[in-house]
């Protein structure tokens, strides 16, 4: 029985550490040198904003609307979308505080539409 | 001939279980700062099926549960996310399974590992590796936690089922 928890806790502690590993590797990729909000759909970067800068994102794919970001002067957050979950909305205001206490807190991620909001800090680095 | 009438029945209740849990599941939040990350209390069907029944029958829910959640539930691409998560994690059960060191709970974590893997891999076709590096760490560490959360919840429904029928 004992060994049975052994060989538990070895796959758990092998699955933190590759946790571990990966946190580095985003922290090391993902450094930029102004405050500004990348918007990216189908794995491409469809835009980069100022942050701070008042405006209203609409994106398209395939000619069919599916989401809008909304800059303003606290932050940026996905005003709505056409997805089934609705997570990506629910996310709520991205601001500097938020990307700033962690790496995960500077994104906003829509699966269904294949759309990623980044809040890239320039005094991160 | 009655006996894989049996085994359909029973099959079905075990989807209808598992999609039962994904909805309730989907209708209560877990109250993380990291969106999307769930319980996975479907899997605790799916571990009952691999342990209980068999292989094949386990592979045959899993297939069931993402098809039917995806049609009924949510969207093609996210069935996709599910399928490929569904079937390495339920390849890594079946794997881990087979070793004698392995309780339920590290069959159940190992196959949370790989059911966030999986949707890993697929994200990075469609969104930037950078984001999907981001969450990464996090949604690991959180398929340990739920991994252990699902396989206690197994193994004490495997124990009492287990005690029932031997009764």
């Amino acid at each position: 029985m004992v060994k049975n928890y052994k060989t538990d806790l070895l796959i758990a502690v092998f699955v933190l550490f590759l946790a571990a590993l990966c946190f580095l590797i985003g922290i090391l990729c993902n450094k930029s040198n102004s405050d500004t909000v990348e918007i990216y759909v189908d794995n491409a970067l469809w835009g980069t904003y100022p942050f701070g800068e008042a405006q209203l994102i609409k994106i398209d794919k395939a000619g069919k609307h599916i989401c809008t970001v909304c800059i303003n002067e606290e932050g940026v957050y996905m005003l709505e979308s056409c997805c089934k979950n609705q997570i990506c909305v629910s996310s709520g205001l991205l601001t500097r505080e938020k990307a700033r206490s962690s790496d995960i807190a500077s994104w906003i991620v829509c699966l269904p539409n294949a759309v990623t909001v980044h809040l890239a800090l320039g005094d991160m680095q | 001939m009655k006996k894989s009438f049996s085994r359909a029945a029973h099959l079905g209740i075990l989807t209808a279980l598992a999609l039962v849990l994904s909805y309730v599941e989907h209708l209560l939040p877990l109250p993380v700062p990291v969106p999307g990350i769930k319980l996975g209390l479907s899997n605790t069907v799916l571990l009952y099926a691999l342990f209980m029944l068999s292989k094949k029958e386990a592979v045959l829910l899993m297939l069931l549960k993402v098809l039917i959640q995806g049609f009924v539930f949510t969207s093609f691409s996210s069935m996709l996310y599910s399928l490929s998560g569904g079937a390495l994690s339920i390849f890594a059960m079946i794997l881990a399974r087979h070793f004698k060191g392995i309780s339920i709970v590290g069959v159940s974590i190992s196959g949370a590992f790989m059911h966030i893997l999986g949707q890993c891999t697929v994200a990075l076709f469609f969104i930037t590796y950078k984001a999907v590096l981001s969450y990464l760490p996090f949604l690991l560490i959180s398929s340990c936690i739920t991994g252990a959360v699902t396989g206690i919840i197994a193994k004490t429904v495997l124990h009492h089922l287990s005690g029932r029928n031997s009764k």
